[in-house]
């Protein structure tokens, strides 16, 4: 009687695992992808910074007219503007992102620094962390170092940026940049396009193993002679897809061709 | 007798045990077959490998910003084995799927992972590999 009831039990048990296994939704058990999955995901909310980054130094450079009709102080109006620009670019993206992969990202902390040399000003360093709700925590650390020279180039002017773009101390090769001018006359800025646009889209990549960039920039006639110039040079200078980006503005001290 | 009873009892529940453990095993094991992990593991770390050293971008977008689709069948077929066929798509989150290349793609045997790049109006790349 006993033994009956022991396998009444067994039986039981095997039915019941059966049914349960029948019924309950399918589990997977075996190697789990949680590590990759959170490396793909953490990538992607990088990348989304490292865009960002790129992105904003574009549309910085594209709406200096915001900050060159009042230059009282053009080293935290240019800090200003790309925070601004950081900010709306990565909340645009961090949007799409939620959209497609319902992750909800934000941004922690950004911190922009200006530097400046003789005539110039440029954006000289970005860190920036996100964080998500999927546990997710990213960032970027990027820094430039520009020096900017002025040439009298006879019919004409001409400006010799030396671009140095790094991602966490190391340089990057390959950037992408667009360069133009703005006339500042009666308080009003003028744009005068020069090289490619302010857009990644349309910049021109440029290559050099070494890491440092030459962007040279021909000023025409008409600005050049100017004794007391009223324009700025403003390049901007992105990498592709590495996070690091800066937007140099210049102005000329003086008559920049003839004689 | 009652010492023999005990002992046949006792077997059929060993048995019992042992068969409920190989039908969970089996029906588990249908589960691990369908979703391939290693395949999708190996597109998890191609993806990465990719967004780590901007290949991701020469083949989301390219110099043209169309993407590259030999550039993109040359770093593939580089790293899979001729066994391992692939179906590799990029798609705009604007204009749709710009393009795919595949190799003796079985999708019947695949599994694969996706990396999003928010470049621009943005990219999915979207790689499946299978046995």
């Amino acid at each position: 009687m006993r033994g009956q009831v022991l396998i009444g039990v067994a039986a039981l048990i095997f039915v019941i695992t059966l049914l349960l296994l029948v019924a309950l939704p399918k589990r997977t058990i075996g190697p789990t992808v949680a590590i990759e999955n959170y490396t793909i995901a953490k990538r992607e909310v990088e990348h989304i910074l490292r865009n960002a980054a790129e992105e904003a130094a574009y549309a910085t450079a594209n709406t200096l007219e915001a900050i060159l009709s009042s230059t009282q102080n053009l080293r935290d109006d240019l800090q200003q503007l790309y925070s601004h620009y950081f900010n709306v670019t990565f909340t645009d993206k961090a949007g799409a992102y939620a959209v497609l992969r319902g992750v909800f990202c934000k941004l922690d902390t950004l911190d922009v620094e200006v530097s400046s040399g003789n005539n110039y000003v440029y954006i000289s360093s970005i860190y920036a962390v996100a964080t998500c709700d999927n546990g997710v925590m990213a960032f970027i650390n990027s820094a430039a170092d520009v020096r900017v020279e002025f040439k009298n180039l006879g019919a004409f002017g001409g400006v010799k940026a030396a671009v140095n773009l790094a991602r966490d101390q190391r340089q990057i090769q390959l950037i992408t940049y667009a360069a133009a001018l703005y006339d500042v006359t009666e308080g009003k800025p003028y744009r005068f396009p020069i090289m490619g646009a302010f857009d990644p889209r349309e910049s021109i990549w440029y290559f050099n193993i070494t890491g440092l960039h030459y962007i040279q920039v021909a000023i025409p006639t008409e600005y050049c002679m100017m004794r007391s110039p009223t324009y700025y040079v403003a390049i901007a200078a992105a990498s592709v897809g590495e996070g690091a980006a800066t937007v140099v503005v210049a102005k000329p001290g003086g008559k920049l061709c003839g004689t | 007798m009652r010492g023999q009873a005990a002992l046949l009892e006792a077997s059929l529940l060993v048995v019992a045990t042992v068969l409920t453990f190989v039908v969970a095993q089996h029906l588990f094991k249908v589960q691990y077959v369908q979703s391939d992990y290693a395949l999708k593991i190996n597109a998890e770390r191609i993806l990465t490998h990719w967004a780590d050293t901007g290949i991701a971008y020469a083949v989301a977008y390219g110099a043209s910003g169309s993407g590259d689709p030999q550039y993109a069948k040359a770093a593939l077929e580089t790293l899979l084995p001729p066994n391992v066929g692939y179906n590799l798509t990029v798609i705009s989150l604007t204009r749709g799927v710009i393009y795919a290349v595949a190799r003796g793609y079985d999708p019947a045997r695949s599994d694969g992972a996706t990396l999003i790049l928010m470049r621009g109006e943005g990219r999915i790349i979207s790689l499946r590999l299978s046995r």
